[in-house]
């Protein structure tokens, strides 16, 4: 059989198959999750790493509120969390909806894309010990606290050091060193 | 160190090492997913960081609520096509005609009236105008960056929203770069084909601080000629760019962004030639040149938010830029340009307001006895202004938008330009949108000072005569093009895997530009033979021809597999031209679009490094029938050995040798085709 016979469409097809059966079938651990599923883990891992003043909570049983404010984009992997426990806290999630703007009662505040236009006035409001992350281009330089961010087919997070100071909150070091923009942080800690 | 703490740390509570349960979850995710979702949790920082994401959601959610025709290709599906200019990646979008003319030229154009001098398109590229003020186009060969560092082009069809300026007849394009956070670290990449000989790009982004982020690129193309016997379009370009972010206290940001090109493209043109046609030797004289392009910008913008929580956003750009016609034209062009903008919330009002000022100044030559220009030297000032509330009449459901834009240009005054847009929300996942608008075109520097030679009809057995055809310079235009377009569209996430969106317009156009009554004169050359006479006959650039046009837009996304994505596009473009005093000239709209178009593209994620994407595209005939429709298509294989390393094999226009997309306008040039081509990229990240 000489291959290079065929049309170039089909040499190149051909190749792509012998390619294709080189390679096999998929590994077994091809780690892939949806987006919605990472980020949710995210907001569980910030909500470990992360130390909530005492007064946050009313009392010893109080619920850690996570909270989602706009467009539902997380959807049945945020309700995942809801029920685990962090710092001897149940999780409670809640739903917001757009266009809310009271978020007492919230110890994470995810803020979501549906909510670009009001991002500066959410995170104006700096509630004390309130995380705010979110998904939206540049929102710790807006002054939101943990930003969320796609690079390299991964989502990484970003953390504002002074925002989450303003809101009380303590930061482990392993979170901050794992934070993309960990070496920008170093002169602070 | 810091990962053994953490995994440490994950492990005291379950007990099996996190990279079991990995497993665990991968196993699930093939066998079933509601069950996965429970395990989000177990994951460590660490694991999630080093996951891959597999259903990417689209980027700019918040557009899909937008009353307007939409549409964004993420950087993402830009490297996934295989593109290697910003025109072959705009082929992604519906409602939008591009057409290349071999290996340097481009036509693109939205909703029709397409042309290498296309018109009625505003491209801005990170809040820059990139649209030329001497012909009111983009210079696409021109035009180019390092396409890593796009975030995403928006592209919103139809006359667009008020607040964009001027000239955003058929739609604004907008090229927004990643700010310099997103593009840590280092990047090198080469490619080698057998059109796209050899490019090679390197990027590198640091901090100065804690809020301040840098990156500095760097970037060369060597481009064969479209048809190698004659070597009519080689174009070699190299750029360096910059990129500062900083955040200030307060949420208030500053960006800092700067570029400088040079680019040399080749081209011909063939020059209408009264002499030779008189010695029968032929009507046109082929003049092969190498257009030279060169030039340097600077844009600043500073974003705060004001004590009362409304946002401040302004912005400056300047640059200068070269171009250079060996035979033809050289043109030195130095534009500024400052923009305010303004928004606040009050209630369930959205209200924006902003205001800008451009001057731009020019110095151009020409140097052929075919195209001759009245002014040498010119001012354009450009002031604009506009004012755009944002009323929320049933929170979550129904949106009532108005707004207009006034401006005010050297040749035509006052222009105004309202819109007035409803968008309905019934639920979550549906949006239907209506829109009226109103925009216009202000005449371009060539159209009022250029007269040119446009071709020479040979003689006949009635007119024995050579006749050149002349468009003659008005000098000033008074009336500028306008536009009156009614949009209609429908957007739905149908299931969590599927999403449709649907656009419908009929607009209306007068004043467009054309020539006047032509006026027949008989002249004279001299030949080796003597005088010789001939016909002359001239026509006035000014507005003259209506148009209407109307279309359906198509785009649908859908996630078959978590690791397959299809995504489809189609377009339906009906034009009408009239012309009412049957002026030969800019009949030349007439036939520019293709009746239908289509595109289909699937990337699908092989393997966990593999990544195979495929992209099929169907154009229809043009110029009643001189191109004739085609199919193309693209194909991509990319792997990943290494996370930082990624080796990609693209084949492009693989179903045909060659094939033709576009025969020159205006200018007449030699028809060019497109061929197949290969290249094979190696990118690293370090």
């Amino acid at each position: 059989m000489n291959l290079l016979r065929y049309p170039l469409i089909l040499r190149i097809a051909s190749g792509l198959l012998l390619l294709l059966l080189l390679s096999g079938s998929p590994p077994l651990h091809a780690q892939a999750l949806s987006e919605a599923q990472i980020k949710a883990g995210f907001l569980y891992n910030f909500a470990k790493y992360i130390e909530w003043p005492g007064e946050a909570f009313s009392s010893k049983d109080a619920s850690f509120v996570m909270c989602l404010a706009g467009r539902d984009t997380l959807g049945a992997s945020f309700d995942s969390i809801d029920g685990k426990t962090v710092h001897g806290h149940l999780v409670a999630v809640r739903r917001m909806g757009g266009g809310s703007e009271d978020f007492r009662g919230c110890h994470i505040l995810f803020v979501s894309e549906s909510e670009q236009r009001r991002v500066a006035s959410i995170v104006r409001t700096g509630q004390a010990a309130l995380l705010t992350v979110s998904d939206i281009d540049g929102f710790i330089d807006m002054g939101g606290g943990i930003g969320l961010l796609n690079a390299d087919e991964r989502v990484q997070f970003e953390v504002n050091l002074g925002a989450l100071q303003r809101a009380s909150l303590k930061a482990s070091s392993q979170l901050l060193k794992l934070a993309r923009n960990s070496s920008s942080m170093r002169g602070k800690n | 160190m810091k990962n053994e703490n953490l995994r440490n740390h994950d492990s005291t509570r379950g007990g099996a090492t996190p990279r079991l349960r990995l497993v665990v979850c991968a196993c699930l995710i093939v066998f079933g997913t509601s069950a996965l979702a429970q395990d989000v949790a177990v994951l460590s920082l660490e694991d999630l960081l080093n996951t891959e994401v597999s259903t990417v959601s689209r980027k700019s959610q918040r557009l899909s609520e937008t009353a307007a025709a939409v549409f964004v290709v993420t950087g993402d599906e830009i490297q996934r096509s295989g593109a290697t200019s910003i025109p072959e990646a705009l082929r992604m979008v519906p409602g939008v005609q591009v057409a290349r003319m071999g290996n340097a030229r481009w036509s693109v154009s939205a909703r029709g009236f397409n042309g290498r001098f296309a018109n009625k398109l505003l491209v801005l590229m990170d809040g820059r105008s990139i649209y030329s003020p001497l012909f009111s186009g983009v210079i696409w060969e021109q035009e180019d960056t390092l396409l890593e560092d796009i975030d995403r082009i928006e592209v919103i069809r139809g006359p667009g929203a008020a607040m964009w300026g001027a000239n955003a007849v058929n739609g604004v394009i907008n090229i927004i770069t990643k700010r310099a956070r997103a593009t840590q670290g280092g990047m090198v990449s080469a490619s080698a084909g057998n059109e796209d000989r050899a490019a090679a790009a390197v990027r590198w982004g640091g901090a100065l601080d804690e809020s301040t982020h840098y990156r500095v690129w760097a970037k060369g193309l060597r481009r064969d000629a479209s048809d190698d016997q004659l070597n009519i379009d080689p174009n070699h370009s190299a750029r360096a760019g910059f990129r500062l972010d900083k955040s200030l206290d307060g949420g208030a940001r500053a960006s800092l962004i700067g570029e400088t090109y040079r680019v040399r493209a080749g081209d011909a043109w063939e020059r209408p030639d009264v002499s030779a046609a008189t010695l029968s030797t032929g009507f046109v004289t082929p003049m092969v040149v190498t257009a030279a392009h060169s030039g340097s910008n600077v844009v600043g913008r500073y974003d705060t938010v004001l004590g009362d929580g409304s946002e401040l956003g302004l912005q400056a750009y300047f640059e200068h830029s070269r171009l250079d016609v060996p035979w033809a034209v050289s043109d030195s062009r130095d534009t500024a340009d400052v923009d305010l903008q303004h928004r606040l919330h009050r209630g369930s009002h959205d209200f924006m307001w902003g205001m800008g000022y451009r001057v731009s100044r020019n110095q151009i030559h020409a140097n052929t006895a075919n195209f001759s220009l009245l002014r040498d030297r010119r001012l354009m000032r450009l002031f604009s202004a506009f004012a755009h509330d944002e009323w929320t009449l049933v929170p979550d459901r129904l949106r009532l938008i108005a707004g207009t834009k006034i401006e005010h240009n050297g040749s035509t005054g006052w222009e105004w330009q309202p819109n007035v847009r409803l968008a309905w929300t019934p639920s979550e996942t549906r949006t239907v949108w209506g829109a009226l608008s109103r925009a216009v075109r202000t005449p371009a520097q060539a159209e009022e000072d250029a007269s040119l030679d446009l071709q020479i009809i040979p003689p006949s057995s009635t007119v024995p005569l050579s006749n050149l055809i002349r468009a003659k310079a008005p000098g000033k235009i008074e009336r500028a093009e306008k536009v009156t377009s009614f949009d209609l569209g429908y957007r739905e996430q149908l299931t969590s895997t599927l999403s449709l969106d649907i656009a419908a317009f009929a607009a209306r156009y007068s004043d467009l530009r054309t020539g006047s009554l032509p006026e027949v004169g008989m002249a004279f050359v001299m030949t080796p033979r003597g005088p010789v006479p001939y016909l002359q006959t001239t026509t006035v650039t000014g507005p003259g021809l209506e148009a209407s046009t109307r279309g359906v837009e198509l785009a649908a996304d859908w996630h078959p597999l978590e690791a397959w994505r299809l995504q489809a596009a189609y377009t339906y473009l009906y034009d009408h031209i009239s012309d009412p005093l049957g002026a030969m000239r800019e009949g030349g709209y007439q036939g520019k679009t293709p009746r239908h178009s289509a595109s289909l593209r699937s990337s699908w994620n092989l393997a966990r490094n593999w990544q195979f994407d495929g992209w099929l595209r169907r154009t229809g005939g043009l110029q009643g029938g001189e191109v004739a429709g085609y199919n193309e298509l693209d194909l991509r294989l990319a792997w990943r050995p290494v996370r930082d390393l990624e080796v990609s094999l693209v084949g492009q226009n693989l179903l045909h040798r060659q094939h033709l997309e576009w025969i020159g306008d205006y200018v007449p040039t030699p028809q060019l085709a497109v061929e197949r081509a290969w290249y094979i990229k190696a990118k690293l990240a370090f």
